[in-house]
């Protein structure tokens, strides 16, 4: 036995399954973008006519760039609230808080409930006619902060980020939370010993133990945010809310490509030419995250 | 024996810290328990009473919509597709990220950045898109209504998982498995029987947030088996809830009854999380 | 290095294999079936085999469960399995699967409402059914949506697609309120709704199609023969009253007709919701929602009307429904021909319409419902051509109809004016 190839044996049937059932249809996806195409007859070659489309069509890159910045800043707020927000969670939980079990079930429980009933929700809350945020305004005698709130570019945004902090948080508390439980207790109990305050155990010893494990959470996170498409297309509708405020991406991508919003009908070639260029600026930006982090990583 | 973490000695103003953080964290969740409460109290309302009255308690208790949504001739099929789909779906991803994820972060060789990226990119495509060449494969190979077949494609979807993994094994010292192997343990051996339990927090972690996914998931059961003989309970509850503003009580109901097995996974899976803490402490 | 080949080999291998045996499997099934049908189809010297059907949304599942009943009373030897594919993909689903050769028998389109049909028949995808369906039921605005280059594809359905305003009948009570006869009454009567602390029309700013449902009906009683026009193309889509009546829209967005902060309303759901549980006195949309709002609150006493123009004159803005086609490539054209005249008949279609619970189209068929039944009389025999239709049937490019999908919410979000929408659409119009 060669020892060089043991991970073949180990690499081989995941490698398999994931490159039949997941990238197969990727190569497919790439293959399409190269062609205009609705998705029957047909297949118009179009070379880099689809790429080029995106980039200068007077009318579509400025809805592209627009999606984009918006998912730009979305990462933004993923880097800088969303994953610290679950970090701290995660360490909350970690040193047993108070009632961190109960606490623990309530932060992930949001995450489980499916995203039909979070938009109902926030019909509930938000909804300038039927919602109890505006008529609790009115109630106190606050009217003039009444609005549309959804409907608002200026708030639209802000609620987003607020309702995934509730619902889609949980996963990655879940996930720190776990990297955590891996970390030799030893480790933390001569920290004790040597009288470290909690302060000093946690920037010394937890944050740089939990980093490497925790770059996973960030990169996994990233892609997400790049990927974003539920919450915004309940929140705003497959229009990406009031002037664009809730658009991004793949909402882009799923109004182009079954919307017939290009040309009379589905364009799934086009459609599939946005998920490339997609795919590339995820591919570039984790790329560099990755060498980040990984800074980070060998430092320790 | 558990080693209780509490009994350490806190200073007076760290327990404040703690008390503090921990109420405003309960006010908080005062969200979701409002949010599930309406819920479940939406559940039991009338047509009439739903609509007038979201909030409140129900004007009359009744149960309905339950009955509605559990009227379904095939109910136990539905509920049948979904457990088995769910638990080989799972089981199959976690198995093969873990050797995957242990294949790439234990062993050197050339390449083996570009697989951890590989492995990475399957979650960067839309799966909107990536559903159509997937409905062409699964016909091809005869398995498109058929949950084997979705059950595969559940199983290769291993992105996620593999990349928290590989994440996780670069953390496990070496020395664990030099040890093994001098004793004559086969590679598979020491995978199963050493660095397996090691992981549990994680792979408990992982294979809750997988399941979750895959319980909830329509979409793609929707399109690939489409089928009613093959339909799932979930595909089955979301008509109504795909229906929100027609079936607003059933959608609550169809809610609560597919949020129950997954309430009961994640208590039977954060024991094990936390399980593995105690298992992972006799090391050394 | 040597790994790399390893892999790269057994990937290569097991794609082959995945392929191989996918024609294996394939060949083997259809022969199977093929089989078994050919020993029935001796036995019983009738129509026989195995239909698939797909349809494109929840709500037609038990309409359409109810047929295949009465189909296979009449065809019991025939096995009827139907897909219910949900959401906006479903046509590029359906092309998939059709383009693959592994396409359903029988599948739903939008008939030429959209231009999906249209495309399927120039890829000789639809059977042509002209000679094979008695079509002796359907009149002239039915058939349209059937009929591409003089021949027919597909069986419509004779529910009445149109848009109606609801109102709240007890709130109309309680306040003295009568059903306008004017379009000026029913402006005054929005003001005398808003002024008594009321929303007048419960309407979503984002979504498309909720604005297209009330502009239509309010463009139609502003201008009569404007409307009437559009049937034939003699007067433009992007002509003075169209922009007129998107102009009357701003205006009563602006006076707080739809709302305060109606850009708020995320979609037709919270729409429908403001209406039924009485927030909003009235709801102006498609004549299908009557069944979601009966179903959502069975309480609320409610009753539907269609605008009057100045003249008093009301009608009501849509056609017929498009129903099934069935794919050229059916290995069953017996059978799924057998459907579909099954489908064109009275009692098929009485059935659908019925369990819909929708506005009928025929004289033949009486809707199951009150407010079905409210709507159409209101409409008074006047129908109306879609202004949207238009932008599918009459753009020398197929693009006006896209222009519009993307642009119509940014005039109500004050993005682009009135004058800049009709601009664009008139570009690509003939």
């Amino acid at each position: 036995m060669n020892k060089r190839h043991k991970q073949v044996k180990f690499i081989l049937p995941g490698f398999i399954f994931y490159t039949c059932f997941i990238i197969l249809p990727i190569i497919y996806v790439f293959y399409l973008s190269f062609f205009q195409w609705s998705g029957l007859g047909e297949m118009k070659f179009n070379g880099i006519q689809n790429f080029v489309t995106i980039f200068t069509d007077e009318r579509f890159s400025p809805v592209f760039f627009n999606a984009l910045w918006n998912n730009i800043k979305y990462l933004l707020c993923v880097w800088l609230i969303i994953t610290p927000f679950q970090y701290l969670m995660a360490y909350l939980f970690f040193i047993k808080i108070p009632a961190y079990k109960y606490l623990k079930f309530m932060i992930f429980m949001p995450y489980v409930i499916s995203t039909t009933i979070i938009s109902f929700f926030a019909t509930l809350i938000f909804n300038p006619n039927i919602g109890f945020l505006n008529k609790f305004l009115e109630a106190v005698g606050l009217e003039h902060l009444q609005g549309a709130w959804f409907g608002d570019p200026n708030w639209a945004f802000k609620l987003m980020i607020l309702l995934i902090l509730w619902q889609g948080a949980g996963s990655g508390v879940m996930i720190f939370y776990s990297n955590f439980m891996d970390i030799s207790k030893d480790v933390m109990e001569a920290s004790r010993i040597d009288g470290c305050t909690e302060w000093q155990r946690f920037t010394r010893i937890l944050v740089p133990l939990s980093l490497p494990s925790c770059a996973s959470v960030i990169t996994m996170s990233t892609i997400w945010a790049l990927a974003l498409f539920d919450l915004p297309f309940i929140l705003g509708g497959a229009k990406g809310g009031v002037s664009g405020s809730l658009d991004f991406v793949n909402l882009v991508f799923y109004r182009y490509t079954f919307g017939s919003a290009l040309n009379g009908k589905s364009e799934i070639g086009f459609g599939a030419s946005i998920c490339v260029v997609m795919f590339a600026v995820m591919l570039i930006i984790t790329t560099i995250q990755n060498k980040v982090l990984k800074k980070f990583e060998y430092d320790n | 024996m558990k080693k209780e973490k509490n009994t350490e000695i806190l200073s007076p103003g760290a327990r404040v810290v703690r008390w503090v953080l921990s109420i405003i964290l309960m006010i908080y969740t005062g969200i979701t328990i409002f949010a599930l409460s309406i819920t479940v109290m939406d559940s039991l309302k009338s047509k009439g009473d739903i609509v007038t009255n979201f909030v409140g308690f129900p004007k009359q208790l009744t149960m309905e919509s339950y009955f509605r949504v559990l009227k379904e001739a095939n109910l136990l099929l539905y509920l049948k597709n979904s457990v088995v789909l769910t638990v080989g779906g799972t089981l199959g991803c976690i198995l093969l990220a873990g050797l995957t994820a242990y294949g790439i972060s234990r062993f050197d060789f050339k390449g083996k950045n570009f697989l951890s990226g590989y492995f990475l990119m399957g979650m960067m495509v839309p799966v909107q898109v990536s559903v159509l060449p997937l409905f062409l494969i699964l016909k091809r190979i005869g398995l498109l209504n058929n949950i084997f077949g979705m059950m595969l494609v559940y199983a290769s979807g291993i992105s996620m998982a593999c990349f928290i993994f590989q994440k996780f094994f670069h953390t496990i010292p070496v020395a664990l498995e030099e040890s093994a192997r001098i004793d004559g343990a086969g590679d598979f051996r020491i995978f199963f029987q050493i660095i397996a339990p090691l992981c549990k927090p994680v792979v408990m972690t992982v294979a809750l947030i997988t399941a979750i996914s895959q319980w909830n998931d329509f979409y793609m059961p929707m399109v690939l088996l489409g089928k009613k003989t093959s339909n799932t309970l979930t595909l089955v509850i979301y008509q109504y809830i795909g229906q929100f503003t027609k079936y607003m009580s059933e959608s609550m109901a169809a809610v609560v009854i597919t949020l129950i097995p997954v309430i009961v996974l994640y208590f039977l899976f954060s024991s094990k999380i936390v399980e593995g803490l105690t298992g992972g402490a006799v090391k050394g | 290095m040597n790994w790399k080949k390893t892999v790269s080999f057994i990937c290569a291998v097991s794609v082959m294999g995945v392929s191989l045996a996918g024609c294996g499997d394939n060949s083997q099934s259809t022969k199977g079936k093929g089989n078994a049908d050919g020993e029935s189809k001796e036995n019983d010297g009738g129509v026989s085999g195995t239909l698939t059907i797909w349809e494109h949304g929840y709500g037609f599942e038990a309409s359409l469960q109810q047929i295949i009943e009465g189909f296979q009373k009449k065809y019991q030897d025939v096995e009827v399995e139907y897909e219910i594919k949900d959401g906006d993909n479903y046509y590029s689903l359906l092309s998939t699967a059709i383009q693959s050769g592994e396409g359903p028998d029988i599948f739903w389109t939008n008939g030429t409402a959209t231009a999906n049909m249209k495309d399927y028949v120039s890829n000789e995808v639809c059977m042509d059914l002209t000679d094979k369906v008695d079509y002796s039921l359907f009149g002239e605005d039915a058939m349209k949506l059937t009929e591409v280059d003089g021949k027919n594809y597909s069986v419509p359905w004779l529910t009445m697609d149109t848009r109606a305003v609801y109102y709240n009948k007890d709130i109309f009570e309680e306040n003295g309120w009568e059903v306008p006869e004017k379009f000026s009454e029913f402006e005054e009567l929005l003001e005398k709704i808003k002024k008594a602390g009321y929303t007048p029309i419960s309407l979503s700013g984002v979504n498309v199609y909720s604005l297209l449902f009330t502009f239509e009906p309010i463009l139609s009683a502003m201008d009569v023969e404007y409307t009437k026009g559009l049937s034939d193309y003699s007067v433009k889509a992007t002509d003075k009253p169209a922009a007129d009546a998107l102009n009357k829209m701003l205006e009563w967005a602006d006076k707080g007709y739809f709302g305060d902060n109606w850009l708020g309303v995320a979609d037709n759901n919270a729409q429908t919701l403001a209406f039924t549980s009485g927030e909003a006195v009235m709801d102006i949309a498609g004549s299908w929602e009557a069944a979601t709002i009966s179903e959502n609150n069975p309480d609320l006493n409610y009753g539907a009307f269609e605008i009057p123009s100045e003249e008093g004159i009301r009608g009501m803005v849509g056609t017929p429904a498009n129903g099934f086609s069935v794919n050229t490539a059916t290995e069953n054209e017996a059978a799924a021909v057998a459907f579909m005249n099954y489908c064109a008949s009275l009692d098929a279609q009485t059935v659908w319409v019925q369990s819909q619970g929708a506005v009928s189209a025929s004289d033949e068929i009486e809707a199951s419902t009150e407010i079905a039944k409210e709507i159409s009389e209101s409409g008074a025999g006047n129908i109306y051509t879609s202004w949207q239709s238009v932008l599918v049937n009459h753009s020398t490019d197929g693009t006006a109809v896209s222009l519009w999908d993307e642009d119509f919410t940014k005039i109500f979000s004050g993005d682009i004016t009135v004058e800049e929408f009709m601009d664009n659409i008139s570009k690509v119009m003939q």
